[in-house]
């Protein structure tokens, strides 16, 4: 249990649940990144999107980057305790990253109520009347942005909400650890997403 | 701890080994996360930093660190197969540097002047 | 080693089956289905480019805007319901796991559940026959701003702007490329996860190893067009103007997103089809497939470099000229792999004991006929040229060129290969032979004066040229009439193909096991394969290509046969 291995495993050893997880991380991280490469490319277009981005609350952005941090860590206490095949100590930490999710949308809720009722909506009226359709652009980004990461989270709660029901019936412990590469995703997102929407003015 | 899945020939596929417990090891959890939750605070020192090409490299730079933390520790990169790295890092980075740089010249180089609406 | 599954409902067996040879044929059906309706719009729209004043036997009249929203439609759906389907999702749910010799995909229930989603996309596409405003008109490629429809812009009702082609086009595009993406992840993990005993790698059919190719590529270079038809959808549903120029946005991001995946896909389409062709053209010829290795070495360089040539679709969408270069220098660059890999089928054929069968005759019809395409790309990856005939009949001419032998005779060269193998009975030869004979000849005749046409200026998207007097001579109009008659043709002669489908399902002889003689691990098995494919699975020893070898009787050696 506690030997550090050397020898890389072949091709063919991968558990085909790692494997296609794998895959699909692969491919969801090309998603994201064509939007984060556009919002990149725009971002330097218009230096004034710094202004807008004013407007976002790096406190709530840190928070949520903490909360998602120690679900993840949650997720792979929960994976480690599952090789024990020790449901109990599964369904305590699964759960807890649920909670930890759940902390992340309602922060996520707070954040967007603010900002719509400073007028930042999808498609911002307000800025566009006054001409600054630029501007508005950003808010676009910043939800298109947010917006689908939550989809990812509300995903990833529901695949750790459902593993965990088998595992609490003692089935299917290797699928924790798959779950748990998702939400792992869902971590590796929001790490980019916070510095470019919340921490750059 | 890793077991190969395989036959005394070397052949795989018949030898139906408990594939997804203990495949790979484990890291120090704890520290990892301590690792992560330290990078987080000195990302939000940003406004220290006296240029912003240094607050770039700041955020930018323990993003990265994070995201690598992440990837090796918690995802268990570290312990897989050279092909897992190259689908899931090198083909990714590939790709998205291949459409940033393709698109470069078409938009920060480029002024858009507004039409009337 | 066979799960007795004899007890299950119809349901379960054929309509929400989760065995991959069931999944094939489900994605068969429903590609040659879509394959009709694209052909009919393929007449509709032809008749009424030849004779603009008539009205179109079995259809009525047609206008400028019906015309636009039928090539669009005829586009989209040959390249995502009939190609796709066709060639990456039934050819590789049919043929991965009996080729690497194993009982089904990794992922069963999600293989079906890819099937669904794409039924699912098909039915959203067509559902936008049935709207008001009529099927999307803009072209198949979805460009802003007339995708991003500026009306609803302004005050967008949610309901009225989803009943729209446009919005439910996109949809169908975004769930047809999740229903992929979850097929392809299958695809992969079954083989690199399930192969046989012995079946290394490099053991592997050419066709399995393309397959997968056309899966990695297709899974890298997918992401920026869900990205972007998800903004798309916004702008079209939610009034965001992520493609408006007037906020900030630009249309010429979307052309990016489009084509960055736009132009990969076409090597997701072409690459099965060639594994198709290695196949054959090794069988029939008795021969080693000529340079093995180099086929997956070039065909891994043409995988990199297609994700680093898509502009060449832009030059005239007022993109950088220095990466108009870059991008011509890119995409000529990237017929040296793919003419490496036609030159290895051909010296295959050379001093091969060569058996002019059915498959044969398609697969040697796809080189012929893709050779001209793949020519003709040249000129078109060149900037200079492709400004001159941009948008022309020529570039029309040009994919019609690749795209219908890599949908048509790629596929038809795999339906008359593996048809025996797979439901067990034979067609009628004379029959399959006279259907390829009129779709060669007609083929060229429909796709060959088009080039003509688009030199001389005829532009894709117009339908009547009566306003037009230098494309309104006498050639100009019997070009065009004579490419009509030829398609024309070239459509009807496809029912050959259904009789003889039709008839020796019901009433065709009873196929060998191994009516070709192959060598794949496939041609091992029962005709058609039992549920779970091999009574006792494969031990491989060789490579799939040992034919004519000399120190045995017969001039072919199974990969699984114990000498």
């Amino acid at each position: 249990m506690n030997r550090t291995i050397t020898v890389r495993p072949g091709l063919r050893d991968i558990p085909q649940g790692r494997l296609g997880m794998w895959l699909l991380i692969a491919g969801e991280l090309v998603i994201f990144g064509a939007a984060v490469v556009s919002y990149l490319l725009m971002r330097i277009r218009y230096p004034e999107w710094g202004e807008q981005a004013q407007y976002t609350s790096t406190a709530l952005g840190a928070l949520n980057t903490f909360v998602l941090l120690t679900s993840s860590f949650f997720v792979v206490k929960a994976h480690k305790a599952s090789l024990a095949k020790d449901s109990k100590n599964v369904v305590r930490f699964l759960s807890l990253t649920l909670l930890c999710g759940l902390i992340f949308l309602i922060v996520k809720g707070i954040e967007y109520s603010t900002e719509i009722s400073h007028g930042f909506t999808l498609r911002s009226p307000g800025l566009v009347d006054s001409g600054q359709g630029v501007a508005s652009l950003f808010w676009m980004y910043y939800y298109l942005m947010t917006g689908l990461h939550g989809l990812h989270v509300l995903a990833g709660m529901i695949a750790i909400f459902v593993v965990m029901l088998q595992v609490r019936k003692g089935k299917y412990f290797h699928r924790v650890e798959l779950a748990g590469m998702y939400w792992h995703m869902v971590d590796l997102i929001w790490i980019f997403l916070f510095p470019l929407l919340y921490i750059l003015k | 701890m890793y077991k190969k899945n395989t036959d005394e020939n070397g052949l795989g596929h018949e030898v139906p080994v408990p594939k997804e417990m203990d495949y790979h090891g484990h890291p120090n959890y704890n520290m990892i996360y301590l690792t992560l939750i330290v990078l987080l605070g000195i990302s939000l020192l940003g406004d220290l930093m006296p240029a912003k090409s240094l607050l770039i490299a700041l955020v930018f730079g323990t993003a990265i660190i994070k995201a690598a933390l992440v990837i090796r520790n918690f995802m268990h990169l570290k312990y897989e197969n050279l092909f897992l790295w190259i689908i899931s890092i090198g083909a990714v980075l590939f790709i998205l540097l291949a459409f940033f740089w393709g698109m470069y010249p078409d938009f920060p180089l480029v002024k858009l002047e507004l039409a009337p609406k | 080693m066979n799960i007795a599954h004899h007890e299950m409902s119809f349901w379960r067996r054929y309509i929400f089956s989760t065995d991959h040879k069931v999944i094939g044929f489900q994605y068969l059906i429903t590609g040659l289905i879509m394959a009709a309706i694209g052909g009919y719009l393929a007449y509709v729209f032809r008749y009424n480019l030849a004779f603009p004043a008539e009205s179109i036997p079995l259809f009525g009249s047609l206008g400028p805007k019906e015309y636009n929203a039928f090539i669009t439609s005829h586009g989209a759906i040959m390249i995502f319901w009939v190609a796709m389907p066709l060639l990456l999702a039934a050819l590789g749910n049919l043929l991965i796991p009996t080729m690497i010799g194993t009982d089904d995909m990794a992922f069963p229930t999600l293989n079906m559940l890819s099937y669904w989603f794409f039924f699912l996309s098909a039915i959203v596409l067509l559902l936008s026959f049935f709207v008001p405003s009529g099927p999307f008109d803009g072209g198949w490629t979805l460009y802003p701003p007339l995708s991003a429809d500026a009306y609803i812009n302004t005050e967008p009702d949610i309901w009225k702007s989803f009943m729209t082609g446009g919005t439910l086009i996109i949809l169908a595009l975004a769930l047809e490329f999740v229903s992929m993406l979850m097929g392809g992840i299958n695809f992969l993990v079954t083989t690199i996860n399930k192969r046989a005993k012995g079946m290394t790698l490099l053991k592997m059919p050419i066709v399995v190893w393309f397959i997968n190719f056309a899966v990695i590529d297709f899974m890298f270079s997918v992401g920026p067009i869900i990205a972007g038809a998800f903004m798309l959808l916004l702008d079209r549903v939610a009034g965001t103007g992520f493609f408006d120029a007037y906020r900030g946005g630009d249309p010429v991001l979307f052309q990016h997103m489009f084509w960055f995946f736009g132009h990969p896909e076409v090597y997701v389409l072409l690459f099965p089809s060639l594994g198709v062709i290695a196949e054959v053209i090794s069988t029939f010829s008795r021969k080693a497939l000529f340079g093995y290795k180099f086929i997956i070495k070039a065909s891994l360089i043409a995988i990199v470099l297609s994700v680093v040539v898509w502009a060449h679709h832009q030059f005239i969408a007022g993109i950088d000229p220095r990466m108009a270069t870059f991008f011509s220098i890119g995409t000529i660059l990237i017929s040296i792999p793919f003419a490496g890999i036609m030159l290895s089928y051909i010296a295959t054929l050379w001093g091969g004991n060569i058996q002019l069968k059915v498959p044969m005759m398609w697969a040697l019809g796809f080189i012929a006929i893709f050779l001209v395409g793949g020519l003709t790309g040249l000129y078109l990856g060149s900037d200079t040229f492709d400004i001159y005939v941009h948008d022309t009949s020529f570039v029309v001419a040009h994919f019609h060129y690749t795209l219908f032998p890599i949908t048509f005779f790629g596929f038809f060269a795999a339906f008359y290969y593996w048809f025996p193998k797979f439901t067990g009975r034979m067609y009628n030869t004379v029959l399959a032979k006279i259907h390829f004979w009129f779709t060669f000849i007609f083929f060229q005749g429909f796709a060959f004066p088009i080039f003509f046409l688009g030199l001389d200026g005829q532009h894709r998207r117009i339908n009547d040229y009566s306003a037009f007097d230098s494309l309104m001579s006498s050639w100009h109009i019997s070009f065009r009439q004579f490419a009509t008659i030829s398609a024309i043709i070239l459509i009807l002669s496809q029912f050959i193909f259904l009789f003889n489908l039709l008839k020796s399902l019901r009433s065709g002889k009873k196929s060998e096991e191994n009516p070709w003689k192959a060598n794949t691990l496939e041609w091992q098995t029962t005709s058609p394969p039992p549920h779970g494919n091999f009574v006792k699975y494969p031990q491989v020893y060789r490579d799939p290509y040992d034919y004519g070898n000399p120190d045995m009787k017969e001039d072919y050696l199974p990969q699984n046969k114990v000498i």
